[in-house]
């Protein structure tokens, strides 16, 4: 999964340890997925209920299986073992395969055609996301009190080479 | 098997921000035993909204998992909702009065029907409705937004892009101030301040106004009963055409019939299911059903259609500072002498659309990793808001509520299906107004710059709706009284949304509320005043 991150996700924007923190973020909420759950019902305008997909992590991980397998058929080595130049290769392929030309929207990540783009989907409707587009501290998500929504949101201070995870 | 009576004094059947308010107010004005029966499931659980947000926020689940029954519901119906509180949980908070001339539509215009209210009798129950709810706000210049007195709070102070957009839609020469809601500006009678969650369909913090407060405090005071999961089935008409009872089915005991008594019973189901408890109720001495002498219970549903835009506008902009918030002009809902008869509010947000994130280019390239996120940062250089008309629609006779003897709940009551049908008036206009929707939209972008991204226009959309059992000053065209008692039976009366003749050009909830203050005074006048010794009012009081 990591190895697929850094491809998905901004790995420059996000840094080493940053697209760890993610991987790691999403693998918690994967792990709180309620299958079928009730969804909200739309404020307005649903005389019927609605509920969510069922588990869509068996079918990632058999993404991922199948991902390393054709790795190694291709070229002799695990996904997480090839060059830079080929995993991207790869996962693209595989993703153009996946994919509908018709998905132009990132979707719902429980209902991702692959595991890389609900990984992308997770990540880019997080707080963090937003505030990384942005570059400023928005905070999307948070309860953040009254007197600071008239203020611009304060500019994210750029990532020291620490939180990039460079030495 | 035998069955259980439950007596008391005023029987209010419903507990959304209708029944919440009725009972609040004849709990303060009089001595009668209150009982709210509530179908639904009582949901108290402030301490538990923080978690349910985050996975609402996570993944989209319903906040509110215990807030319906199943099989309870209808085609056409607005909101499952039906739990202690009602939609009064889900709701935005949005509450900006209605306009004069909401209420003279017939005389101004010759369209629909004069309400049988005057304005400054209405705003003083207007008043009262935002003092109990809590409603924070700033009056609008006076000519467009007229009221008597301040509102009980100062607005929400404008967000960074709400004072952007206010100042890019107010180059058109159209004034915006802030919309009023029922959210916390500072702490209020209990309830704390509103800390931007930005969720308001489920406050965590419970600083948006909900009905589940009001009764909770009721009964901690011990001046009302409440029977959840408490379905009311039948009302049933006894000598001299009063409500003798109803029958009614503890959920939690299905199978011993329940039997409600009371000397007046108000019905505070909202437009769908007061209507259809009435028609459900039919019986030989109500062969058309209860109150529906006039044949008009479910008739006369009616709401607004919106017409939204999406539009870029020439700032650079934050999605997600306060996405709730909003900015409102009644500038057309007040237009004066015209020749046709189009209104509409106006409404503005914040708005990321076109700035999402996505996967695609526009070439239908996969986007990843960087290359996402430089599209998405290029495309958020520039803002984006939505504006938003709301259009009234005067309603046909026809349009509104049957029973649907094709589907059923689990317990075999048929179930119902609407249908909104625009009176002719309406018919002929929506051109028109849709076009001059579009006027003010490029008028705005005209003055402000910017380009438009996208118009939406719905026509199956009733937003807001109301009527079903319309008040009037005739018992041949309306189904209550000019206060909300029906002209059949003297001890019923139906208040809040259904009583609407029209369902006006913005949100209504504020409007249904000051209706229900104003139905709720006029029942508390007929039974036992504040301080009088505690008793069930005898019916020969009430009936006086």
């Amino acid at each position: 999964m990591r190895a697929v991150a850094g491809h998905a996700l901004p790995a420059d924007a996000l840094g080493e340890d940053g697209i760890s923190e993610q991987v790691a973020a999403f693998e918690r909420w994967s792990r709180g997925f309620e299958p079928v759950a009730e969804l909200d019902h739309p404020y307005i305008w649903s005389d019927e209920l609605v509920y969510g997909p069922p588990d869509p992590r068996p079918g990632w991980q058999a993404q991922l299986d199948g991902l390393d397998l054709e790795a190694r058929r291709r070229h002799g080595a695990g996904f997480v073992e090839l060059p830079v130049g080929h995993r991207a290769e790869l996962l693209r392929e595989h993703l153009e395969r996946a994919v509908p030309a018709g998905l132009r929207e990132l979707p719902f990540a429980a209902e991702a055609p692959h595991v890389a783009i609900a990984l992308l989907a997770w990540w880019a409707g997080t707080s963090g996301a937003n505030d990384l587009c942005h570059g400023a501290a928005i905070g999307r998500h948070e309860c953040r009190g009254l007197p600071s929504a008239a203020q611009r949101p304060e500019p994210l201070a750029p990532p020291s080479r620490a939180d990039r995870g460079e030495r | 098997m035998a069955g259980r009576v439950h007596e008391t004094g005023v029987c209010i059947l419903g507990s959304g921000i209708t029944g919440a308010l009725v009972a609040e107010r004849l709990a303060e004005q009089t001595t009668a035993r209150i009982t709210v029966v509530e179908a639904g499931d009582r949901i108290f659980n402030l301490d538990q909204r923080f978690e349910r947000r985050d996975r609402f926020l996570d993944y989209r689940e319903n906040p509110w998992p215990d807030d319906h029954i199943r099989g309870q519901t209808g085609r056409g119906l607005q909101s499952r909702s039906m739990c202690v509180g009602g939609l009064g949980l889900h709701w935005g908070g949005t509450t900006p009065r209605f306009t004069p001339e909401d209420l003279r539509l017939r005389s101004l215009y010759g369209v629909g029907e004069d309400w049988p209210v005057e304005w400054e009798e209405l705003d003083a129950f207007y008043q009262e409705a935002e003092e109990r709810i809590g409603i924070a706000g700033v009056q609008g210049p006076p000519e467009l937004d007229p009221r008597s007195r301040d509102y009980p709070m100062p607005a929400l102070p404008l967000s960074y892009n709400l004072e952007k957009l206010r100042a890019w839609g107010e180059r058109s020469g159209i004034p915006f101030w802030p919309n009023p809601v029922s959210k916390n500006s500072r702490p209020y009678r209990g309830r704390n301040v509103c800390v931007r969650c930005d969720t308001c369909t489920i406050c965590p913090t419970g600083a948006k106004y909900s009905p589940d407060f009001t009764l909770q405090e009721l009964l901690a005071r011990e001046r009302i009963e409440l029977l959840d999961r408490t379905l009311v089935r039948r009302l049933v008409v006894g000598e001299r055409g009063r409500i003798a009872g109803a029958k009614a089915l503890d959920r939690d005991r299905p199978d011993e019939p329940l039997e409600l008594r009371a000397d007046v019973f108000v019905v505070a189901l909202g437009y769908a299911w007061s209507a259809h408890l009435l028609l459900l109720s039919a019986s030989d001495r109500a062969p058309a059903g209860v109150a529906n002498r006039s044949g008009l219970v479910g008739r006369f549903m009616s709401g607004h259609r919106p017409y939204n835009a999406f539009v870029e506008v020439p700032e650079k902009l934050y999605p997600g500072i306060y996405e709730m918030d909003s900015l409102l002009s009644k500038s057309f809902q007040r237009p004066g002498d015209i020749d046709r008869y189009v209104r509409h509010d106006l409404r503005i947000w914040e708005s990321d659309f076109g700035r999402r994130p996505r996967l695609r280019s526009d070439d239908g390239e996969l986007l990843l990793g960087e290359d996402l996120l430089a599209d998405w940062r290029q495309r958020g250089e520039r803002g984006a808001a939505r504006l938003r008309a709301y259009y009234d629609v005067i309603p046909a006779e026809g349009s509104g509520l049957r029973i649907d003897t094709s589907r059923t709940n689990e317990w075999g009551d048929p179930m119902f299906r609407i249908e909104m049908q625009p009176a002719p008036e309406t018919s002929e206009l929506i051109p028109l107004a849709e076009a001059q929707i579009e006027g003010v939209f490029d008028r705005m972008i005209a003055a402000g710059g910017g380009r438009l991204l996208e118009r939406r226009v719905s026509r199956e959309i009733h937003d807001h709706p109301a009527g079903g059992c319309r008040m009037g000053a005739d018992p041949a065209t309306s189904v209550v009284d000019p206060y909300g008692r029906s002209w059949d039976h003297e001890n019923l009366w139906i208040v809040g949304a259904p009583t609407m003749p029209s369902a006006g050009c913005n949100n209504g909830t504020l409007t249904f509320a000051a209706l229900t203050l104003r139905s709720a005074a006029k029942l508390a006048a007929l039974l036992p005043p504040s301080g009088a010794e505690p008793a069930i009012p005898h019916r020969a009081e009430v009936a006086a």
